[in-house]
């Protein structure tokens, strides 16, 4: 414990150099601008904005990376609260209550309750981190290739099964991720596969302009089709000090935001479940089980604070896996693993002692990021309802720019361009067909990991996979993981003889 | 046939491709060597024999399924991302990009000339603030920039 203390003070020694606090403001600032925009979200955000820290060392990268994605989650609660329409996945908890409280007229106090759940859910999710991140490291010190292997398999399949409601999709998405990171060299033995001949192929797909195209370019599409189905946003003025909370108020919001960042951090640390999914819970928890003085769904600020402070807590606690293991829990944290690859950087349970620079500057930088996330936040709520009035029609082309030249610096030729392009047309069809992407991201920045521990356990047993079976780690994993792929079957057949009793 | 629709097709076409995985995987890079060590085929084609499966299972459940609603703002956005990849191709990239931002805005969405000048200012400044001035990226010229250059 006093160890990850002195790591954490090493960390804030890396995070507080001018270079990058100054990247940890710039990636606040974009990320609740872009996060703030209706219909772009922390996905497409951080999508976007991954090209801009190109420029940068590696720790700076990331930790602008780290400070675009978790502002990002501040940044998705403004059009909630003030358009209803959710920026990302995560805030559509935040919609129910936020937006019914700023129909009251009190748009102001529900957008101060948001960022101060989502900043107190962000703190405590990461000193969770702090000792649980480590720990959770050890434990993967320990994982040979086939408990790995075991592992990942587990983390698709569960981001697969969670994601989409259509398991049969879910594998569908999984498994082209997958095919689509074998093309180029292969890891192991350095032949290339798959490349048909093309020269551009010889180095694989690239990461960085799929997601943009897939994530970002397929937006546009959505807000094409769907630009005047735009709720018209409050028309009020908003003011920090007119929103400020009450203790009254605060006494209310106190215990769910306590909960909520409980569960929202244990929740973000398991592999494929995520902000989404905690703040799905925090929020029927608080419903279920706590004190509300108004009802849950007509603006209560009970719920607004307790779906804030899970998801916060959240995107906090994904970063224990992602670091320790190497094991993203959702498609954001998925596109952050991407970056950390670009620049070099293999999460897993060696990066705590062979890059500690790195993994502790990371996690101080995740404080003070939420810091200046809130204090950009609250600052920017009288202009926040300028930002999110942008129209659509501006917002179509000015996207589209931004795609183009972002997948373009990527590669610094046409070819990265044309990746976009396909991805992004490849990423409409598989929205308008409820195919989910999430799965297919994950699939692809785990494959390559995969396949290697895969392999290296099958030369280890000279080709025989009862080596899966075999150590009570692998065993246990690979229960879940036919359980995991079981279980929707088994659900399946009971739900049919149910119908045909009579 | 009657519910034949993309769903369909999407399925169709991973069936597809999971085929050309596993035929390459199997016959051209391999699966096993003589000493039971896994060959760079073996994980690839693994792979494609779920998603075989998983797509005929999906072509099945397709069947089932309504259709997705495709609306024309969709088909517009796609044309005219074909139109400018293939402008930058020709006329280079940051031109091409002006004129496109320029045009959609005024032709498509009717923009009043306030906004559209202030959103041209607000994307070029980053654009060029960023990408050329900042990250210096050489962006591509065009082949009739090529031509008269070169």
């Amino acid at each position: 414990m006093v160890e990850s203390l002195q790591m954490l003070a090493m960390g804030f020694s890396v995070a507080t150099s001018v270079e990058n606090l100054l990247a940890a403001f710039i990636g606040a600032i974009l990320g609740i601008l872009v996060g703030a925009m209706p219909g772009i979200g922390s996905l497409a955000g951080c999508a976007l904005l991954l090209p801009i820290t190109f420029k940068f060392n590696p720790v700076t990268a990331i930790i602008m990376l780290g400070a675009i994605y978790y502002s990002n989650m501040f940044g998705g609660a403004y059009s909630a609260i003030l358009l209803n329409v959710p920026g990302d996945s995560p805030a559509i908890m935040t919609a129910l209550d936020g937006y019914p409280l700023a129909r009251k007229g009190r748009a102001g106090k529900a957008l101060l309750t948001s960022n101060v759940s989502s900043f107190v859910g962000g703190v405590i999710g990461m000193v969770i981190l702090v000792f649980l991140g480590p720990a959770l490291a050890r434990l993967g010190l320990k994982f040979g290739p086939s408990e790995m292997a075991a592992l990942m398999l587990v983390a698709m399949t569960s981001v697969s099964w969670l994601v989409g409601e259509n398991p049969v999709k879910g594998v569908i998405a999984t498994c082209l991720g997958m095919m689509i990171a074998t093309m180029g060299v292969d890891g192991i033995t350095g032949n290339v596969r798959y490349d048909f001949g093309n020269i551009y192929l010889l180095g694989g797909i690239n990461f960085i302009p799929l997601v943009i195209g897939f994530i970002g370019l397929a937006q546009v599409f959505e807000l094409a089709e769907n630009r005047f189905s735009v709720a018209e946003p409050i028309q009020e003025k908003f003011s920090i000090l007119g929103g400020l909370l009450t203790r009254h108020d605060i006494r209310r919001i106190t215990p769910p935001v306590l909960k909520s960042s409980f569960l929202g951090t244990f929740v973000g640390f398991l592999p494929g479940a995520g902000a989404t999914t905690a703040s799905f819970l925090g929020y029927a928890i608080q419903k279920k089980f706590g004190k509300n003085e108004e009802e849950l769904g007509t603006g209560a600020i009970e719920g607004l604070a307790a779906a804030e402070a899970a998801n916060n807590a959240a995107a906090a606690g994904a970063f224990g896996p992602l670091l320790s293991l190497g094991i993203p829990g959702s498609g954001t944290t998925a596109v952050l693993l991407g970056g950390l690859m670009m620049w070099g950087l293999n999460p897993g349970p060696m990066l705590f002692a062979s890059e500690p620079e790195f993994a502790w500057g990371l996690i101080a930088s995740l404080f003070i990021s939420n810091l200046i996330a809130l204090l950009v936040a609250m600052i920017s709520i009288p202009w926040m309802a300028k930002v999110i009035r942008v129209p659509v029609g501006v917002m179509i082309p000015s996207i589209i720019t931004i795609c183009f030249v972002g997948a373009y610096a990527t590669t610094n030729s046409m070819y990265g361009v044309v990746i976009m392009v396909i991805g992004g047309v490849l990423g409409y069809l598989f929205q308008k067909n409820d195919y989910p992407v999430a799965p297919l991201l994950l699939a692809y920045v785990l494959s390559s990991s995969l396949e290697i521990n895969v392999r290296r356990a099958l030369v280890i047993s000279k080709g025989s996979v009862s080596i899966f079976f075999e150590r009570p780690i692998s065993l246990v994993l690979m229960l879940v993981f036919f359980t995991l792929i079981l279980a929707p079957v088994i659900r399946g057949i009971l739900s049919r003889a149910r119908k045909q009793r009579p | 046939m009657r519910n034949l629709n993309s769903r369909t097709v999407i399925a169709f076409c991973t069936f597809l491709l999971a085929l050309v995985w596993l035929y390459l995987g199997i016959y051209e890079y391999g699966v096993w060597d003589a000493r039971h060590r896994p060959l760079p085929g073996l994980f690839p084609a693994g792979i494609a024999a779920v998603l075989l499966a998983a797509s005929l299972a999906g072509m099945v459940q397709s069947l089932r399924e309504k259709p997705a609603d495709y609306r024309r703002p969709a088909f517009e956005v796609a044309a005219s991302l074909v139109l400018l990849v293939a402008a930058c191709f020709t006329f280079g990239m940051l031109p091409s990009l002006l004129v496109y931002f320029v045009l959609w805005q005024v032709l498509v969405e009717k923009t009043p000339v306030r906004a559209l000048v202030l959103s041209t200012l607000v994307v070029g400044a980053i654009v060029w603030g960023v990408f050329v001035w900042w990250l210096q990226i050489p962006f591509e010229n065009g082949i009739i920039y090529d031509l008269i250059m070169y």
